[in-house]
């Protein structure tokens, strides 16, 4: 690629408990707070959050079903996400950003996707960047 | 000794075969349509070492939320039905003082492929977490 494009927005998931469960069950991640709402308001949470990770993983998707269409031929070589915003069940989450060309420190071509997930309301509970090279 | 003294600490070393079925179950939850192998974000299953030294530092697992997560990748990636060894080690603390006081820790992990051969290094997370108030 030559020229930033735009990674549409699309909606990726709404948030159930039922997910929070099994999400925990297929990462190991058991935390209590993601599970049960009494542990998780005696720890300062309105109640149970979603697990942050579900919400990277679910940005990393989006990454590579775009590179499968634009980038195709170039592997994901780094992944990072901040997390910004606490997701809640009931929350919808959709994620999209931008693309841009880049270059590895060894000179390699890649490409850098800035992405953000947001929930129903607009508010970015999640930033991120994949690159493929 | 205090919890800054106490960066450089290292978990034991781990090793899991990477099933068909943990890949399918992870898969399902993160929406993945990645074939074959792990998911990228799959490495969040290794975090084994991780719970162990939040366990020697006396971190309460309900205290933590996770503040910022990066993987980067080499080598093959995690096919079904390889072996990976994993270690995790505490890198970096920092923390900010006051009436809403966070406490920011680092944890690195190493994953390699083991099996089939030869080793090979597939990539390393780095975990931030941040903990309400100071730790000493």
């Amino acid at each position: 690629m030559s020229t930033a494009s735009e990674v549409p927005f699309v909606s990726m998931i709404q948030v159930t408990r039922d997910h929070l469960r099994a999400y925990a069950a297929a990462s190991g991640d058991n935390n209590p707070i993601h599970l049960d709402d009494a542990v998780a308001k005696a720890n300062g949470l309105p109640g149970v959050i979603a697990h942050g990770m579900l919400t990277a993983g679910l940005m990393a998707e989006r990454a590579q079903r775009w590179a499968n269409e634009h980038a195709s031929g170039k592997r994901l070589s780094g992944f990072h996400t901040r997390f910004r915003s606490m997701v809640f069940p009931g929350d919808e989450i959709s994620i999209g950003g931008l693309a841009r060309p880049g270059q590895s420190p060894g000179g390699a071509d890649e490409v850098i996707l800035e992405l953000k997930a947001r929930n129903q309301k607009g508010d970015i509970v999640v930033t991120g960047s994949a690159i493929f090279r | 000794m205090s919890i800054r003294d106490r960066v450089g600490e290292e978990s034991v070393l781990h090793r899991k075969r990477v099933t068909a079925e943990e890949i399918k179950a992870f898969a399902a939850a993160v929406r993945s349509t990645v074939q074959g192998e792990a998911p990228p974000t799959y490495m969040t299953t290794l975090r084994k070492g991780e719970f162990e030294l939040f366990v020697k530092l006396g971190i309460p697992l309900p205290s933590i939320l996770h503040a910022e997560q990066e993987y980067t990748y080499e080598g093959g990636g995690m096919p079904v039905g390889c072996e990976v060894e994993f270690k995790s080690s505490f890198k970096t603390f920092n923390q900010k003082r006051g009436s809403s006081a966070l406490s920011f820790l680092a944890f690195e992990t190493e994953v390699f492929r083991v099996e089939p051969g030869p080793r090979e290094r597939v990539g390393t997370s780095l975990t931030t977490i941040v903990v309400r108030g100071e730790l000493q």
